[in-house]
């Protein structure tokens, strides 16, 4: 988001600049390159004529037949195509070199998807589970995983584990959230999270749902969580219904695009800056 | 939105150039039907002066140029008009694509909850909806409001204010508020099932139900877990037009259905902006190449018939 809005500004400011720099600098490039005015009968500088005659004092022709005009009339045109060609260029350049570059870079993943598991027979009823985050290239996630487990009070009790550290956190009945903890997730932390909704963890029916949570919650880290479950053992609750939904979307590193135009913008402007001080050079090297 | 803002430039490019076209291509041809010489800035003729100074816009001829029937006239303007048109469209879609690309985006939210069919039959159903447009991507928490809809017999209204399904609104961090009647009830306590049932009272139900006690509950969970932007609102893709729906029934539900949505906008007044700047840039464009906007230098296509 910020290097978004810097790129924004940059953008932004490039163009607003290479305006004022092509406003100001191209109309002088423009004369320059056409040249002075001549008479265009003999090509002799028309400041050379009188200023109270229109006989040409080399040709001895009235200037009025065939005219004063530009040595190059041309000529005035062609800083601007200058700057239109390269400004075409650097598009066309640029398009191609960005695509390759985050062609070779590696993807990111947008990753978004939910689990539902309805249970009977436990203290619970319900147990959603949604992840959201992002994978770049074959990395681990980075984002949240929260699990809600509602009770058959109604009540609502989460876990919310954040990827890639795996540090959790859990949301009591009431709202309350605990602080982060320091140790990853792990079977600890899904009975902390059961406590937390009123559970007995003492009771070995109880305990020995842990595992199979925790087995969930992994799936679930894993960008995909899991609603299937598997082959029934009597370690695990039982299924009732569920289901699971995601969708995901793919693009380059957050930060290629916004880099892509800052580069390119800079390098158009140094361009244009670069031509139009060219064409304003004076034959004699100074700025006009 | 991005093809959308494209297809706006090139059909704005397009008519542009043929508007241009009659702005500034005339010019080049009106020379042709010169009858003598004139000032090659204002077009003014030149014939019978005694001076190099145009008495029409003061300019020295020796500057600005004469221009006469027999001066060498350049041709291919009308190609270069269409040419630079053609060339500044591919600029025009690259430029804008590429600011397209990191413009902040507007991004909204909505969460759609629907509890009906409580197995208390107390009401019809419970709508918990959460909103929110931002800025930029990631997790935040939403404000969410919580709307009964009670039963068409079984649950008079006591008031006329009542008549109206009764809402709840629940801000993230800053507890929440409801109508009782005409006056409005604002806690900043923690948002629970003890509010809900302090509501669902207010709108005419037995609250001491044990069902609906559990109902108010499971209500209060969910809109805890609208509240902390569960799901799609915390997506993390720049662009989306996500949405997804779940259903599902529970021991207190006869049916839970979900929904969500999630969609980035760029703002209006972006492709507006760009249309407009490159409609400017055209134009500039146009001018400049028909020739009248020059640096202290004479003119040798300049528009206009003399003027006696």
């Amino acid at each position: 988001m910020i290097l978004d809005l810097i790129a924004t500004a940059v953008f932004v400011s490039v163009v607003l600049t290479a305006v004022v720099l092509v406003w100001r600098k191209l109309p002088v490039a423009g004369a320059i390159a056409a040249g002075e005015p001549v008479c265009l009968a003999c090509q002799i500088p028309a400041g050379l004529l009188a200023a109270d005659s229109f006989i040409c004092p080399a040709c001895r022709r009235d200037v009025r037949v065939l005219g004063i005009g530009l040595v190059r009339p041309r000529g005035f045109a062609a800083p601007f195509w200058r700057l239109v060609n390269y400004s075409v260029g650097l598009c066309a350049v640029g398009l191609i070199a960005s695509a390759l570059v985050t062609a070779n870079l590696p993807t990111v993943d947008y990753v978004s998807a939910l689990s539902n598991t309805q249970v009977e027979g436990e203290p619970y009823e319900n147990l959603d589970i949604n992840v959201t985050g992002r994978r770049t290239g074959n990395g681990p996630l980075e984002g949240e995983l929260s699990a809600d487990l509602y009770l058959n009070n109604g009540e609502l009790v989460t876990l919310v584990v954040q990827c890639p550290g795996l540090r959790y956190r859990v949301i009591d009945t009431r709202g309350h959230e605990s602080q982060w903890s320091d140790e990853p997730l792990s079977q600890e932390a899904v009975l902390s999270w059961l406590a937390a909704g009123g559970m007995d963890v003492a009771d070995p029916q109880i305990r020995r749902q842990a595992p199979w949570m925790l087995r969930k919650l992994e799936s679930g880290l894993a960008g995909m969580p899991d609603a299937s479950f598997g082959e029934a053992t009597t370690l695990q609750p039982r299924y009732f219904r569920g289901g699971t939904s995601s969708t995901s979307s793919s693009g380059p590193l957050p930060q290629a695009v916004p880099l892509c135009v800052i580069a390119w913008s800079l390098i158009w402007l140094a361009g244009m800056w670069l031509i139009l001080r060219q064409a304003t050079l004076t034959p004699g090297g100074g700025p006009a | 939105m991005i093809f959308a803002t494209l297809f706006i430039l090139v059909i704005l490019a397009l008519g542009g150039g043929l508007a241009g076209l009659l702005i500034t291509g005339l010019g080049p041809v009106k020379r042709k039907i010169l009858a003598g010489p004139v000032c090659g800035k204002c077009g003014y003729s030149v014939v019978g002066l005694t001076t190099m100074t145009c008495p029409e816009c003061g300019g020295d001829l020796r500057v600005s140029g004469i221009v006469t029937p027999g001066t060498p006239q350049h041709t291919g303007a009308l190609a270069a008009y269409f040419f630079f048109t053609s060339l500044l469209v591919f600029i025009a879609l690259v430029g804008s694509g590429a600011l397209l690309s990191v413009v902040p985006v507007r991004r909204s939210f909505d969460r759609d909850v629907q509890l009906a069919g409580p197995h208390s039959k107390a009401y019809q159903r419970i709508a918990i909806h959460a909103h929110e447009a931002t800025w930029g991507a990631g997790r935040r928490s939403l404000p969410v409001e919580i709307e009964l809809v009670p039963n068409l017999v079984a649950t008079a209204p006591a008031s006329s204010a009542q008549a109206m399904p009764p809402r709840m609104t629940v801000r993230p961090g800053a507890g929440y508020e409801y109508l009782d009647g005409s006056s409005r009830v604002a806690s900043q306590d923690a948002f629970g099932a003890n509010a809900v049932l302090a509501w669902m009272k207010i709108a005419g139900i037995d609250t001491a139900a044990g069902e609906v006690q559990r109902e108010a509950a499971r209500v209060a969970g969910q809109a805890h877990a609208a509240v902390r932007g569960a799901g799609l609102a915390s997506s993390q893709a720049r662009y989306n037009g996500l949405s997804s729906s779940s259903s599902t029934g529970s021991d207190l539900f006869n049916s839970i259905s979900t929904s969500e949505a999630v969609e980035s906008q760029v703002q209006v007044f972006v492709p507006i902006g760009l249309a407009g700047f490159w409609l400017a840039v055209w134009i500039a464009g146009l001018v400049f190449l028909s020739g009248r906007r020059r640096h202290q230098s004479p003119v040798t296509e300049v528009a206009g018939e003399p003027k006696e």
